[in-house]
């Protein structure tokens, strides 16, 4: 071998030690993956408490005899502060590994603080490289320590468990929305707008402490986290709370399109109907100087778990369509009406006159004034396995 | 050409294709324990038709009813019956489209589009018409085994839980067909769009086509027979698809407690095989009132049509339902009764004034 390529090899030799990267390598095992972060506030005190969930990479991912599988599968760190950054620093008081936030997959913000108002926070997230705009952010109803120092069963992870049913919860009964992603928060204060969000509480506890032998009690329903109405937040603040049928009628009016299952009384008589929203449209038009806002929904239903009653023939059909029609939109009338007394724009009119009608003077005293007009539409759309019900009188009483 | 064993495989299968899904309950509903019997009256009459339409194509060997048309009644005649004809099998391949996506909807697909069945369908649908009338009647003889014997045989495994009692008291409205008059339509004077077929059988058309009716009838009675057995009348009458739930109650040891989802394939099969007919009659229309040059531009366009009629046919069962008691009948009297005796009185007239004049 020449001098010459000996040299050349060397070269070579000493440029792979460079892409190494030295400086900026992260061990795996050096890490805290953080699936799920707690913000609190005292409002005494105004002090902060940011909790971590961190996920335990000795715990096995069965629940069944794997080495490691009695440890806990995630660990709960917190630490308190008037600054976010001071106390995500002093938090490795008690963490042994580098924060990782990178797979971070819920935000939860306490009740409390979130009456305070979350837009500090929210600024903090943003201005991090490694910020998580895309992820839920849910409202705890109750003791934040409570709940994040609660395991859900089944997934061994609890922000999983939870991000798991929102997505459940969208599909199958309209009492989550689609868009409540921290992104969704931020853009919607900044639009002036207002958002409802879910809030999560714990429920009832058994004798058995908190840990992971509550695993072992076979009542799924104590000891765990349950995701219950929405908390309404406008400008960056919580100012109130809708209930679960309330939160149906906000996601169908916004344009949602899960699906939900409700019994109907028509005429007395019982009726229960899968719903789908097909479409909703919003027309604006002016009378007298006044806006007027119209919203058409295109609804499809079921009756696939109509055990009450079946329709037999099209005029049936045109008959529940009719009722049906006229029953949803007085019950989102009345919700209109309700959340407008409060002084609540959750269907967004200020946006919509910002958007139609950019020069108006006044936004708000217009937003305000507008009368609401809404138009259902539903469309019988499938049934069931069965062409007519069985006809005997044992009924449930 | 095609051979009269698969002209006979086809017949068979395009006749049990829908109807063994979309019609039992209802005849069942009408005729309660003695709704057996409906399919064999209504046999009887789809014999009577097909001999209408035997005797229409014997006028002129070789001839679809659409030729026929324009010998009879000229180039324009020819051309409305020809167009009418389209738009008649267009409509029943719609139609059969739609049962189909209505059945997946409410059995295991239930989030699935209705156009995506569809338009699937009727892409593989239009290779096979594309390939000609050989590629229909044969792909249809290689495929019947696995539908006949897994069909029969998990009937059959079901047989665990006949019960005698509930086909008695027997023969106490033996008329019942006069309330379901609209089997008679379908599917039995459905089957005149195999009479586009028809012409391309080698020999003996005429007796593979009776047969099939006669074979396709008893089947379907068998099959009525066997849902009151194993179901009784009163809940087969009102399950949408008795033949599905009667299989979902077979239970193979602990093990095997899925056998229905065999029956869904036969059914996809089936109604490929009766999609497959129309939509060859219907290319084949438009083929002998165009003569186009190449085949897929017009097949591409028989596929969105067929899938826009398939969404708009009807907007739910219950409407299908009330207007295929109402009207199911009358229609498909007017296409394949009406206008079939028309056209046999106008030939045979030109051909007495031909030989006296």
């Amino acid at each position: 071998m020449s001098w010459r390529k000996r040299a050349v090899k060397a070269l070579i030799m000493l440029c792979a030690a460079l892409l190494a990267s030295c400086w900026d390598k992260v061990e795996m095992n050096e890490l805290a993956l953080i699936s799920m972060v707690g913000l609190d506030r005292n409002p005494e005190n105004g002090a902060y408490t940011l909790y971590y969930q961190v996920i335990n990479p000795a715990s096995g991912f069965s629940a069944y005899s794997v080495p490691g599988s009695d440890q806990s599968p995630v660990y709960t760190y917190s630490a308190s502060g008037t600054s976010f950054a001071e106390i995500q620093a002093s938090i490795y008081k008690t963490l042994s590994r580098q924060i990782f936030v990178d797979h971070v997959k819920l935000f939860l913000v306490s009740r409390r603080a979130a009456r305070q108002g979350m837009r500090d926070f929210m600024n903090y997230t943003e201005m991090q490289p490694d910020s998580r705009p895309s992820i839920p952010l849910l409202i705890v109803d109750d003791s934040m320590d409570d709940v994040m120092h609660t395991f859900t069963p089944l997934e061994r992870n609890p922000s999983d468990a939870i991000i798991s049913r929102l997505k459940l919860l969208y599909e199958n009964t309209l009492l989550a929305g689609r868009r409540v992603d921290v992104r969704d928060i931020i853009e919607r204060m900044e639009r002036k707008e207002m958002i409802v969000i879910p809030l999560i509480a714990p429920t009832a506890k058994s004798s058995k402490a908190n840990n992971w032998d509550i695993n072992e009690d076979i009542n799924a329903n104590h000891n765990q986290l349950k995701i219950s109405g929405g908390a309404v937040i406008r400008d960056y603040r919580m100012i109130g709370r809708l209930n679960d049928a309330e939160l149906i009628r906000y996601h169908l009016l916004i344009g949602e399109k899960g699906r939900a299952v409700r019994q109907f009384s028509i005429d007395g008589q019982p009726i229960t109907v899968n719903l789908r929203s097909r479409r909703v449209e919003k027309r604006l038009s002016w009378e007298a100087g006044k806006p007027v806002v119209e919203f058409r929904l295109q609804l499809e239903f079921s009756t696939i778990s109509a055990h009450e009653y079946h329709p037999q023939s099209t005029e049936d059909i045109h008959g529940l369509e009719n009722r049906l029609n006229r029953i949803i939109t007085d019950e989102l009338l009345s919700f209109c009406a309700k959340t407008r007394e409060r002084g609540w724009d959750l269907l967004r009119i200020r946006s919509l006159l910002r958007r139609k009608a950019p020069d108006h003077p006044d936004l708000d005293q217009a937003a305000k004034d507008a009368q609401i007009k809404i138009r259902v539409e539903t469309r019988f759309a499938g049934m069931g396995n069965l062409n007519r019900l069985y006809e005997g009188t044992g009924e449930a009483p | 050409m095609i051979s009269r064993a698969q002209f006979y495989l086809l017949t068979v299968n395009f006749m049990l294709g829908t109807t063994l899904f979309v019609t039992i309950n209802k005849m069942i509903m009408v005729g309660s324990r003695d709704a057996w019997m409906i399919p064999l009256w209504a046999g009887a009459y789809g014999s009577l038709a097909a001999l209408l339409w035997i005797l229409l194509l014997r006028t002129s060997p070789g001839s679809s009813p659409i030729q026929i048309a324009r010998e009879a009644w000229g180039r324009p005649g020819g051309f409305l019956v020809a167009v009418l004809y389209l738009f008649y099998f267009c409509m029943l391949s719609g139609w059969v489209l739609r049962n189909l996506s209505d059945f997946m909807n409410v059995t295991i697909m239930p989030e699935t589009p209705k156009t995506m069945f569809h338009v699937m369908f009727l892409l593989v649908a239009c290779y096979a018409v594309a390939n000609g009338a050989e590629t229909v009647g044969r792909l249809n003889a290689i495929v019947t085994p696995f539908l006949v014997f897994p069909f029969w045989s998990s009937l059959m495994l079901a047989t665990v839980n006949w019960n005698w009692e509930r086909l008695q008291p027997a023969f106490q409205d033996p008329l019942a067909i006069l309330r379901f008059h609209s089997h008679l339509g379908f599917p039995f004077m459905e089957t005149f769009s195999l009479m586009m077929l028809y012409p391309l059988v080698h020999s003996g058309a005429a007796r593979a086509l009776l047969l099939g009716v006669a074979s396709a009838a008893l089947s379907i009675s068998l099959v009525v027979f066997m849902s009151i057995g194993l179901l009784g009348a009163e809940r087969a009458a009102r399950i949408s698809y008795p033949i599905y739930t009667i299989v979902q109650e077979v239970d193979l040891g602990t093990v095997i407690v899925n056998v229905h989802s065999v029956l869904t394939v036969i059914l996809i099969i089936l109604i490929f095989i009766k999609l497959l007919v129309l939509l060859y009659a219907a290319s084949e229309t438009i083929h002998q009132m165009f003569r186009p040059a190449s085949r897929w531009p017009h097949l591409l366009a028989l596929t969105m049509l067929c899938s826009a009629v398939a969404i708009a046919v009807y907007e739910n069962p219950i409407q299908n339902m009330d207007w295929s008691a109402a009207y199911t009948f009358v229609y498909d009297s007017f296409f394949t009764i009406l206008i079939p005796s028309l056209m046999l009185a106008t030939v045979w007239l030109k051909r007495v004034f031909r030989k006296h004049g």
